[in-house]
C-alpha cells in the first residue's frame, strides 16, 4: 500500500493558483546565476497547457505521458526516482507531435482528428523503467520549466506496474509483502457539475483519510457528455479530475456519449485523441489490433475491456474471438472486466429490453464465467446496483432462478465475503456492478433480481486486491460508505445454486434526499425563507450575465410570491403565459444570516418542484436535481418530475453561507414547452 | 455535424430508450419532427429490439430528407436486422452515392455495401466493394480485414484468403488475424509452416484446449494419428472441466464439440480401414 500520492490540491481551482514554494524565486535567481535549467519555475507556466500533462498505458517498464499545447513548443521530459533530482531526459526528437490533419509537420500517421486549430498533442513514452517503482517527472519547453517545482511538482509522479507473478512464492510474499492495488470506478461522470465533482472529492477525501493510494482509475464511459466533443472532454473530464490524472492512469471504457462523435473500429475521434490504449498487447493479454478494446495487467490481476457500443457484439465477431484468445492465454489470479453497457440493470436503463446491454449478458458472461471472471463492471445505467455471488445469468429477461450462488450481502462484516477456489476456475461465480452514478442524474425503474445492493445517489466504487482477497467500497458524493463487499479465494470451493434466494425489495426508493456524512433529515426546523414569501424572477433567460452572483442587480425583474407556475392550481405566482413559450424560470432572493444562524448550520432547501431545478448560493451552485448538466439555455436532460409534497435537501454547504447578507438563487426548469404543468416552491430551512 | 445534433436529440443521459421515444414522438406528434428526429426514434428503437418500428420511422426520415447518409447509413443495418438483404444492399448503395468527398464517410459506407452484399449472397460484388476500399483506404482495421477474409473464404479464394490474413495481422498486429491465418494454412495443408506457432500458443496458454485442437489437425494431417489423439484427448478432458452442466459457455461446446468429432473422425476411419482389410 502506498500512502499520500493522491494530489490535494483542489481540482476546481484555476491551474493558475497552483501553490508557489515560498523559496521559487531563490530557485530561480540560483538557476539563472547557473546558467542551468530551469529559467523559469512557477504555476503560470502551467497556463501553456491545454490539457495538463496526463498518463497512459502503464506496463512494468514503460510509461505514456501526453499534453497538450495551444502552439509549438520545444518538448522536453524530465524524469527520475527523486523528485528534487529529474537526472534522466527525454529530449524533443522523442516526443511524438500530434496536429490537426491539413495542419503541416507533427507525426502524419498520427493525426489529431478533433481540437482545436493550432493545438499540439505531445506523447512520449519513457521506457527501460523499473517495475513497481515511482518515478517523478516535469515537463519543459525547452529548458523552461511547465510543471511546477517545489511542493506542487511533488504531485507529478507516476509508478510503473508490477510484473505479472503467474507462480507467486508464498514465502517470498511472507518476507516482501506486495503492495495491494487498489482501483477507482467511475461512470457517467461527464456532466461537468456539481455532484461529479462532490463524487470525485468524495473519494479523494476518502482515500486520504484511509490512506489508501489509488493505483489506478477505471471509467467505465460516459465522460463527456452530451456528445463526447473535444472541448467536452476537456471542460468535463480533464479539467476535473486534472490532479488525479497527472500521476495515475486512467483505462477507459467507451461510453456511448462517446461514440456520437468516435468509432471503435476505425479509433477516430476525439475519444481516440485523449486516450493511448493497448492494441498490441503492450501492457499485457493478447493483441486485438484496435484501441476499442483491449486487455492488460496489474501483478497477479488481469484487466479486459470491452467496447459495448458500436462494434459487433456476436459471439463470431472479431471483438469475441480476440476475449476467447486473450482469455485462453492469462495467467493471472484475478480477472476483472468492463465495460459501459452493463449485462444486468434496472436503473435508468433496462437490461431485459435493449439491445447492448441484452447482448452483453447473451454472449460474453458466458464467454467471461467459463474463464473464471471475479468481478464485471459497468455504467450506462445511472445508478449504483451491485449483485450477489451469481453465475450462469445468460437469459433474457434475468432471473435468479438457478443464477446465485452466493445470496448474502458479501459483507465481512455482515453475512461474510463471497467464497470462491483460489485462482481462475470456471463458473465460480461473479460480481457485477453497475457503476453509472458518478455524475449524472441518478434514476431507477425497476429492481434487478440477482443485485444485492441498489443505490438511487451518486459515488463510485473503490476496489483493492491484496493476496487472495479482493474489497469493494462504493463512497457516495458525501464520503459515506454505503456498500462493501469482498471476495476471498482461498482452496477450494464447490460452488452450490441457492435455491430461494434472497430478493431486493422491488419498493423504488426515492431519489431525491440527500443526507451528509450519516445525519439525519432534521426533525424540526426554522424558516429562513418561508412558505410564500417574496422573490424577484425573470422568465427571460437572456435577463444578465452572473445572475445568480450576489451582487447582480435585480431591480428590473418582476416580484411575486412563491410558488410560481401554472397548471396545478397551486401556485401564488401563476405564469400563464409560460406553456408552449419558455421552459426556464429564474427567481432570486436576499436573506441575512447572524454570525449565530451561520454558526448553527443545519441549512437546506425545501421545495416542491416540476421539473427540475439548479439552486445557487451566494453565486456558487449548491444543487442540481433532476437537470443533468449545463445551465441556462443550455441546460440538458431535465428529468420529469411532478411536485408533490415538499422534498427536503439538507444540509446545504455550510461554507457557501456568510454572516450578512447572502442570496439565493433558483433557476426552474421544464421538460418542454408544451408540458401540461410547472412548479417551483421553494423556502430555505435551518435545524433548531 | 449531424451525428452531434443526433447526440443532441438523444442526450438526455438520465433517459433510458422508452423516455426518449416519449419525448421525440411528443415532438413529432407536435408537427416538429424532421429527418433527423425520425433518425434519432429509430436508434432508439433499434436498440429496444424494434426493427420493424425502427425501418418505419426510416422511412420517414429519407421521405423527409433524402439525402442524409446517416438515414441511410442505419437503414441498412435495419434491414440487415430484419433479414432483408436486397433492402439493405439498395440502402447502402443510396449510402454511398450520396456520399461526398468526406473519405471518413465513404469508407465506412465501403465496408456497409460490403457487408450487405455478402449477406445478399453476392459474394463476388462484395469483394469488388471491399478490394475498392483497401485500395482507396489502405490502412484497414481488423474489422474489414475480418469481412474481407470472410467473402474471401466463401469464394473459395484461400490462398488470397491467406495473404489477406496475414497482412491484416502484420498491419494491425491483431491476434484474431494471426489465428485465423494459422486456421487456413491448416486447411490449405500448411500446417507444418505454423506447428511452431500452434507450439508457442500452447505453451503460452492457460487454457490450452483450441491450441491441441489446432495441433492435433496439423499432426492428422501429418499422419502422427497417435500423438494427434492424444492432443485431442486432452483438450476434450479440460473442456469437460469447463462445461457448466447447467449454464454451459456455447463457446466451450462448440469447441468440445470440434475435438469430438475430430477424435470421432479417426475412429471412422480406423473403421473404415478395417472394413477395407476385411473386405
Amino acid at each position: 500500500m502506498k500512502f499520500g500520492t493522491l494530489s490535494t490540491q483542489n481540482p476546481h481551482h484555476s491551474v493558475r493558483q497552483a501553490r508557489l514554494p515560498a523559496f521559487a524565486p531563490l530557485l530561480l535567481i540560483a538557476a539563472i546565476w547557473l546558467g542551468g535549467w530551469p529559467t523559469a519555475v512557477g504555476a503560470d507556466n502551467l497556463s501553456k497547457f491545454t490539457r495538463q500533462p496526463y498518463l497512459q498505458l502503464a506496463t512494468p517498464s514503460s510509461m505514456r505521458i501526453v499534453w497538450r499545447t495551444a502552439s509549438e513548443m520545444t518538448p522536453v521530459v524530465r524524469f527520475g526516482k527523486k523528485a528534487d533530482d529529474l537526472d534522466q531526459i527525454i529530449a524533443n526528437e522523442f516526443v511524438i507531435v500530434r496536429r490537426l490533419l491539413g495542419e503541416n509537420g507533427g507525426d502524419e500517421s498520427m493525426p489529431l482528428h478533433s481540437a482545436p486549430e493550432g493545438t499540439r498533442q505531445f506523447e512520449t513514452t519513457i521506457q527501460g523503467l523499473e517495475h513497481d517503482t515511482r518515478y517523478w517527472y516535469a515537463i519543459f519547453d525547452g529548458d523552461r520549466r511547465l510543471t511546477p517545482d517545489g511542493e506542487a511538482g511533488e504531485t507529478y509522479f507516476f509508478e510503473t506496474h508490477p510484473k505479472p507473478d503467474p507462480a507467486p512464492n508464498p514465502l517470498v510474499e511472507l518476507l516482501i509483502p506486495k503492495s495491494p492495488l487498489a482501483f477507482w470506478v467511475v461512470g457517467d461522470s461527464g456532466t461537468g457539475g456539481s455532484d461529479q465533482i462532490a463524487v470525485f472529492d468524495a473519494m479523494r477525501d476518502y482515500v486520504k483519510d484511509k490512506k489508501v493510494d489509488i493505483d489506478m482509475y477505471l471509467h467505465v464511459g460516459d465522460m463527456a457528455y452530451g456528445s463526447g466533443t473535444d472541448a467536452e472532454f476537456g471542460e468535463r473530464f480533464f479539467a476535473i479530475y486534472e490532479p488525479l490524472l497527472r500521476n495515475t492512469v486512467c483505462w477507459p471504457a467507451m461510453g456511448n456519449h462517446e461514440g456520437k462523435t468516435s468509432r471503435g473500429d476505425t479509433g477516430v475521434g476525439p475519444y481516440y485523441d485523449a486516450y493511448v490504449c493497448p492494441t498490441r498487447a503492450e501492457a499485457g493479454g493478447v493483441a486485438s489490433g484496435l484501441e476499442a478494446y483491449y486487455s492488460f495487467d496489474y501483478g497477479p490481476v488481469h484487466f479486459v475491456v470491452l467496447d459495448s457500443h458500436d462494434l459487433d457484439r456476436s459471439q463470431d465477431a472479431p471483438m469475441a474471438q480476440w476475449l476467447k484468445a486473450d482469455l485462453e492465454q492469462t495467467q493471472a489470479e484475478w480477472l476483472v472486466a468492463y465495460w459501459h453497457h452493463p449485462p444486468y440493470t434496472k436503473g435508468s436503463h433496462d437490461s431485459d429490453l435493449e439491445l447492448q446491454l441484452m447482448e452483453m449478458h447473451e454472449n460474453y458472461m458466458p464467454l467471461l464465467e467459463s474463464a473464471g471472471v471475479d468481478l464485471v463492471l459497468g455504467g450506462h445505467s445511472h445508478i449504483y446496483e451491485r449483485s450477489m455471488l451469481i453465475d450462469g445469468a445468460y437469459a433474457t429477461p434475468t432471473t435468479a432462478e438457478n443464477v446465485i450462488l452466493d445470496d448474502g450481502d458479501g459483507d465481512p462484516k455482515g453475512d461474510g465475503a463471497y467464497r470462491k477456489s483460489g485462482g481462475l476456475n470456471p463458473n465460480q461465480g461473479t460480481v457485477a456492478v453497475v457503476a453509472g452514478n458518478g455524475g449524472t442524474g441518478v434514476r431507477r425503474k425497476g429492481t434487478m433480481p440477482v443485485m444485492r445492493s441498489i443505490l438511487t445517489e451518486h459515488g463510485s466504487l473503490l476496489v483493492t486486491i491484496e493476496g487472495n482477497t479482493m474489497n469493494g467500497v462504493m463512497i457516495n458524493k458525501v464520503g459515506a460508505e454505503r456498500d462493501v463487499f469482498s471476495i476471498v479465494k482461498q482452496g477450494e470451493v464447490i460452488p452450490e445454486r441457492v435455491t430461494s434466494p434472497w430478493q431486493p425489495s422491488a419498493a423504488l426508493d426515492a431519489p431525491t434526499m440527500t443526507q451528509v456524512k450519516g445525519q439525519e433529515m432534521p426533525g424540526k426546523s426554522t424558516a429562513v425563507i418561508d412558505q410564500g414569501d417574496t422573490w424577484s424572477y425573470t422568465k427571460n433567460p437572456d435577463d444578465g450575465a452572473g445572475w445568480y452572483g450576489r451582487d447582480f442587480d435585480s431591480s428590473t425583474w418582476e416580484t411575486g410570491k412563491a410558488g410560481f407556475g401554472y397548471g396545478d392550481g397551486d401556485d401564488e405566482t401563476v405564469l400563464d403565459d409560460m406553456r408552449n413559450n419558455y421552459t426556464m424560470l429564474r427567481i432570486r432572493r436576499d436573506f441575512e444570516l447572524s454570525e449565530k444562524a451561520l454558526a448553527a448550520g443545519g441549512l437546506g432547501l425545501a421545495l416542491r418542484y416540476d421539473d427540475g431545478f439548479i439552486a445557487y448560493v451566494n453565486g456558487k451552485e449548491a444543487l442540481r436535481v433532476g437537470v443533468d448538466f449545463g445551465a441556462g439555455k443550455k441546460a440538458k436532460g431535465v428529468l420529469a418530475h411532478e411536485a408533490g409534497r415538499k422534498e427536503r435537501f439538507f444540509p446545504i454547504e455550510t461554507n457557501l453561507f456568510r454572516i450578512g447578507k447572502n442570496v439565493i438563487a433558483i433557476e426552474g426548469h421544464n421538460t418542454s414547452k408544451g408540458s401540461s404543468d410547472f412548479t417551483l416552491d421553494p423556502y430555505l430551512i435551518q435545524t433548531k | 455535424m449531424l451525428l452531434l445534433y443526433i447526440g443532441l436529440l438523444t442526450c438526455h443521459g438520465h433517459e433510458g430508450p422508452p423516455e426518449v421515444i416519449r419525448r421525440l414522438t411528443r415532438d413529432i406528434d407536435a408537427g416538429r419532427g424532421t429527418a433527423e428526429t425520425f433518425l434519432a426514434r429509430a436508434i432508439e428503437y433499434r436498440i429496444l429490439n424494434k426493427p420493424s418500428r425502427a425501418a418505419r420511422d426510416l422511412r420517414l426520415a429519407t421521405q423527409a430528407d433524402p439525402d442524409l447518409v446517416a438515414v441511410w447509413r442505419e437503414s441498412a443495418q435495419v434491414f440487415l436486422d430484419l433479414g432483408n438483404p436486397v433492402s439493405a444492399v439498395h440502402a447502402a448503395r443510396t449510402a454511398l452515392l450520396k456520399c461526398d468527398d468526406d473519405s471518413r464517410q465513404a469508407r465506412v459506407c465501403h465496408l456497409l455495401l460490403a457487408q450487405t452484399l455478402r449477406s445478399a449472397g453476392s459474394s463476388r460484388e462484395a469483394l469488388e466493394v471491399i478490394d475498392d476500399a483497401f485500395l482507396n483506404w489502405p490502412e484497414q482495421d481488423v474489422d474489414a480485414y475480418w469481412l474481407r477474409s470472410e467473402i474471401l473464404d466463401e469464394l473459395e479464394l484461400q490462398s488470397q484468403r491467406l495473404k489477406c490474413l496475414s497482412q491484416g495481422w502484420e498491419s494491425t498486429g491483431s491476434e484474431v488475424l494471426r489465428i485465423a491465418w494459422i486456421e487456413a494454412c491448416i486447411d490449405l495443408g500448411r500446417g507444418a509452416e505454423v506447428l511452431p506457432l500452434i507450439d508457442g500458443g500452447l505453451a503460452g496458454a492457460r487454457l490450452k484446449a483450441s491450441w491441441r485442437v489446432r495441433r492435433a489437425r496439423v499432426l492428422q494431417i501429418q499422419g502422427h494419428d497417435d500423438e494427434a489423439r492424444a492432443e485431442l484427448r486432452a483438450a476434450l478432458s479440460e473442456l469437460e472441466m469447463r462445461i457448466n452442466p447447467q449454464r454451459p459457455d456455447p463457446g466451450v461446446i462448440r469447441d468440445h464439440r470440434r475435438a469430438f468429432e475430430l477424435l470421432a473422425s479417426f475412429k471412422v476411419s480406423a473403421k473404415r480401414s478395417t472394413a477395407e482389410v476385411s473386405d
